[in-house]
């Protein structure tokens, strides 16, 4: 990153070519339309060029720094298009499949987001389907409490109960890994 | 909001079954406002949220991956090259985020010295009393605008979109610059054509049917810093424009836009290619 601001494009090439694919699923998870998640990377990508000092390092890691970014970009695109897409979960078999080992160029960094997507994964399938729903919903569907009490015909205190109760158990199960984000 | 204020008033209990809901980006507004106003002031629910949010953020790295097109990486690797040497001269007019805060940190304590200086002499000259009360209401006011200048430079969320101006040979050059966490944003601008007599730059936010003004502003030698203050605003824009107006601004525009930038360039894409001549039809009106 110190290198970005010496306005050095090998190390921005260098940066895209490590996170460029997690970036792009990421954002491809929430809008669910390739060209329109082309062009958000692009955007991210070039803020980040552009102002490589908005990553802070002591607030967490580069890389949850910069899915969660990718995430809230992504959720305001459809937010301000007035769009919802039409939200379905991966089946569980997409879910277990392991991670891919060509799309990303570093084999640490890809085991490492490998071991941590087998953990997630598994503490989400810890949870119960009805409160793994509303989280994923609400995270990657960009939905607010709200609508998604109006989506699923559900009172809103229920919703509600449902993101504490759930995210109050994936908290408890990623314990070891927002520890390591504490860093 | 004022219900949601209220209720997080009442102490951290609140404050704490919301933040799970924050942290995942599903409380409605209002909620939101008033939970960040509150762990502003509460180490302990602030702490909370962090957990609540560094969770939330490993939700992301659980999607399976997918190669992106390669013509993604060639495009953005030339734009890099391209703003390479392009930068340079919006930072010398934007400076890096840490030098404008010292800058504008040293601009504020000057203003701030200037304000007690003035404050002084209000008691000694009673005679002037409400030209240095006017002169202090000045200062307190470019005080305020400093610090939201500051606030929006120092956010971590800052955004920053170069306005185009709409005449081809125009020199005109005006970057927007804003923080959503901050409600708050600012524009900064350089040979800015002077203007005749009566007449100011207004500053609108846009949609395709909807132009609300802003801020009207005159530039100096050319040059300006417009705050702007959207913590009112209940709606989302689409665009930032500037028209040249009457004195005192207009409710609505009268003229073509002078400089304008879409906030969403993939709006503009999606077939809204006319939509610069849409919008100014539909703000004018008949």
């Amino acid at each position: 990153m110190r290198r970005l601001g010496c306005r050095d494009v090998g190390a921005f090439r260098a940066l895209y070519d490590r996170y460029g694919n997690l970036v792009y699923s990421t954002v491809l998870r929430i809008v669910r339309d390739a060209q329109t998640a082309e062009d958000m990377v692009q955007e991210i990508f070039l803020r980040i060029w552009r102002k490589p000092d908005s990553y802070v390092a002591d607030r967490g890691r580069f890389v949850t720094w910069l899915t969660s970014v990718s995430r809230n970009r992504a959720v305001d695109e459809i937010r301000s298009r007035g769009r919802r897409f039409r939200y379905e979960t991966s089946s569980p078999e997409e879910q277990e499949r392991e991670l891919p080992t060509p799309e990303i160029n570093d084999p640490a960094l890809r085991a490492e987001l490998a071991d941590q997507r087998r953990l997630i994964l598994a503490a989400l399938a810890r949870i119960p389907p009805e409160q793994k729903q509303i989280i994923e919903l609400a995270y990657f569907g960009g939905l607010t409490q709200q609508e998604i009490a109006e989506r699923l015909c559900e009172p809103l205190g229920t919703v509600k109960t449902r993101v504490r109760l759930g995210m109050q158990k994936l908290r408890a199960a990623l314990a070891p890994e927002v520890r390591l984000e504490e860093r | 909001m004022r219900d949601a204020f209220e209720q997080l008033n009442r102490g951290c209990a609140e404050a704490i079954e919301l933040v799970d809901a924050y942290a995942l980006g599903a409380l409605e507004s209002g909620e939101a406002g008033a939970l960040k106003r509150h762990v502003s002031d509460c180490a302990q629910c602030r702490k909370e949220l962090g957990k609540s949010q560094r969770t939330a953020a490993l939700l992301a790295l659980s999607v399976r991956i997918e190669e992106a097109p390669s013509r993604l990486r060639d495009r953005l690797l030339a734009r890099a090259e391209n703003e390479r040497f392009e930068l340079p001269g919006w930072r010398r007019l934007v400076p890096s985020r840490r030098t404008s805060t010292l800058a504008l940190a040293f601009g504020g304590i000057a203003a701030l010295a200037f304000a007690v200086f003035l404050q002084a002499q209000l008691s000694n000259l009673r005679g002037d009393k409400d030209e240095l009360q006017d002169q202090l209401s000045v200062a307190s006011s470019e005080l305020d605008q400093q610090r939201q200048i500051v606030a929006v430079l120092s956010a971590q969320d800052t955004q920053k979109l170069a306005m185009e101006p709409v005449a081809l040979r125009s020199r005109a050059e005006s970057v927007y610059n804003w923080s959503p966490d901050n409600d708050a944003g600012f524009i900064v601008c350089r040979n800015f054509p002077e203007l005749a007599a009566g007449r100011v730059y207004e500053v609108w936010f846009v949609t395709g049917e909807r132009a609300e003004p802003v801020a009207t502003f005159l530039p100096q030698a050319g040059a300006c810093q417009i705050p702007m203050d959207m913590s009112r605003m209940n709606w989302r824009p689409e665009g930032i424009a500037i028209s040249v107006e009457p004195v005192g601004g207009s409710s609505r525009p009268t003229k073509p836009w002078f400089s304008y930038a879409w906030f969403d360039d993939a709006y503009r894409r999606a077939g809204n290619h006319d939509m610069d001549v849409e919008i100014v039809a539909a703000a004018i009106g008949p």
